[in-house]
């Protein structure tokens, strides 16, 4: 307990030291992200002296750290497919194309994890792949399939480098051809690519149903299951069949994704909710320049589920600063626990058929119509008036003649 | 005087229009019926390249074969065939596209009426405020 409350001490540290540097924090992290990708890209192709050199490589993390996300993940791909034109244009060509097709044919379903495309090949060359799946599958949820798939298969597409056969100079149409039906035996026999993409797309769907579930450390479940599931078939895979991967590194790699993860969780809301805003806005009479910095609640760690069995509870269990946001008016406003009283005054005007149709309505055919505004008693209908007044004067007449 | 309330609206609005509501706010200027189509018509001309490009890979895969076997080759049967596999993929794709983009459409709508749901508050607040005005200039006037 004592160890868990310093560990959430220390989040809150780091919390604030994001919210005041966070101008400086992103763009580094975002720098130091795209150095190792960068770096271990060209140890992993490394066939162009020019993009291996050091100011290269320092240069294009530096754009990318400013960079939009999109443009980033476009740089890393244009930098792998660089690197093979080095070696063999062919390739580099046919690559290409086939990057272009995955992206034709699935990246528009990616939605905001595009950069999962890219994010896959470079996890894999760290032998953390396994990370991917659970991320995406917390972060988003079963739409993160078509990311990681497509990441899968760039990242397989990038390994044909290691095959010797296919570098190599290449003259002639016929040269050109034969290299292409290499490339696609390569691609369409390659079995780890198909049994990833199968185990990664199961993890994904087991892991977006848990997180559905109304219980408390719901998200923590998901990640554990999902990265022993993980384990499980890729262990049962390489029993049956044979394919070129280790179980020893399937298994450690598995722990390590469920560790990274877990971290990851612990502080994703502090990455979610971190983001100090700024801007600004005017009104009639003063030009605002504001600066919102999120709370964070130790009570949101987790999912904590509540549940309620009737208004008093509900009322009861609500707390002023749980409601302090705009998003919770309308419940203050139902509860009555709200102190800003609404307008009196002007009201929306109701449109003349309405009018007559409520009059039309009214039983007493003959009442005068009213305005909207005046807050005077309903008035008497003439008719009975009359009859009234009528029968008082006939009364009093009466009365007078038999005196 | 500053009104803490308004302020706080204000700047959930404005944060709310510089991050998520770009977008949200280019989709509210389509119907949902416009905007899903929309998308349904790039996808097929993606689609359909697509197709193209592994059409001419799987040609490039089997050329010895169709070069072997060009004068016994079927061509109507396999332009039959290829049309159906093309249909084929295109259907779900226009299934898949439909559903991702309706989807994406509800979304947004559920933010913009949280968006609107305040603006509408706001709006509320700016008509206190200058019936508040109002009155304070008819005291004024009644006392001088």
């Amino acid at each position: 307990m004592k160890a868990w409350l310093m560990l959430l001490e220390y989040r809150t540290i780091f919390r604030e030291f994001f919210q005041k540097y966070k101008m400086f924090v992103m763009p580094s992290i975002r720098f130091i992200v795209c150095l190792l990708s960068y770096i271990k890209l060209n140890s992993f192709l490394g066939y162009s002296e020019l993009f291996g050199s050091p100011i290269v490589i320092v240069g294009f993390s530096v754009v990318g750290a400013f960079a939009p996300s999109i443009f980033t993940v476009l740089m890393v791909l244009a930098y792998a497919i660089a690197h093979i034109y080095a070696a063999s244009a062919v390739l580099a060509i046919i690559v290409f194309v086939l990057f272009f097709l995955v992206y034709l044919m699935a990246a528009r379903f990616s939605g905001k994890y595009a950069y999962m495309i890219i994010a896959m090949p470079i996890l894999y060359l760290f032998g953390l792949q396994y990370v991917g799946p659970i991320f995406v599958a917390i972060a988003g949820g079963a739409g993160g399939i078509i990311p990681v798939v497509c990441g899968t298969i760039f990242y397989y597409i990038l390994k044909l480098v290691n095959v010797e056969e296919l570098m190599g100079p290449v003259k002639g149409v016929d040269a050109v051809l034969e290299l292409l039906l290499k490339v696609i035996e390569v691609i369409v026999t390659n079995k780890a690519m198909v049994i990833s993409i199968v185990i990664f797309s199961t993890v994904i769907i087991v892991i977006s149903l848990i997180k559905k579930l109304s219980v408390s450390w719901v998200y923590e479940i998901a990640i554990v299951v999902g990265g022993v599931l993980n384990l499980i078939l890729f262990g049962i895979v390489k029993a049956v069949v044979e394919v070129d991967i280790s179980f020893v590194a399937i298994f450690f790699q598995s722990l390590l994704a469920i560790l990274i993860m877990l971290i990851i969780q612990f502080f994703r809301l502090l990455v979610d909710y971190t983001s100090v805003v700024t801007t600004h806005f005017e009104d009639d009479e003063y030009l605002y320049f504001v600066k919102a910095v999120p709370k964070i609640e130790l009570a949101r760690t987790s999912k904590q589920v509540k549940t309620f069995s009737d208004s008093d509870k509900l009322k009861s269990s609500f707390n002023n600063a749980e409601l302090e946001e705009d998003d919770d008016e309308d419940i203050r406003e139902l509860l009555g626990m709200t102190g800003f009283k609404e307008p009196v005054g002007e009201e929306e005007e109701v449109p003349e058929e309405t009018l007559k149709f409520n009059y039309v309505r009214k039983p007493r055919v003959f009442a005068p119509r009213q305005e909207l505004n005046k807050t005077t008693e309903p008035e008497k209908p003439d008719f009975e008036e009359n009859v009234l007044e009528s029968k008082m004067k006939e009364a009093s007449k009466e009365n007078n003649t038999e005196e | 005087m500053l009104n803490s309330r308004k302020v706080r609206l204000m700047t959930k609005l404005a944060v709310f229009e510089e991050q998520q509501g770009k977008e949200d706010v280019k989709l509210s200027n389509y119907y949902r019926g416009d905007y899903v189509r929309l998308n349904v018509m790039k996808t097929i001309i993606s689609t359909t390249v697509g197709f193209l490009i592994l059409l001419a890979l799987f040609a490039a895969y089997k050329m010895e074969y169709i070069v072997n076997e060009a004068i016994n080759l079927n061509y109507g049967t396999i332009l039959r065939l290829i049309l159906a596999v093309y249909f084929a993929v295109l259907i779900v794709y226009i299934f898949a596209t439909t559903i991702y983009y309706f989807l994406k459409y509800s979304k947004s709508r559920n933010r913009l009426t949280r968006y609107y749901r305040m603006l509408r508050r706001l709006k509320k607040i700016y008509i206190a405020e200058r019936k508040e005005k109002e009155e304070n200039e008819e005291r004024k006037e009644e006392q001088s």
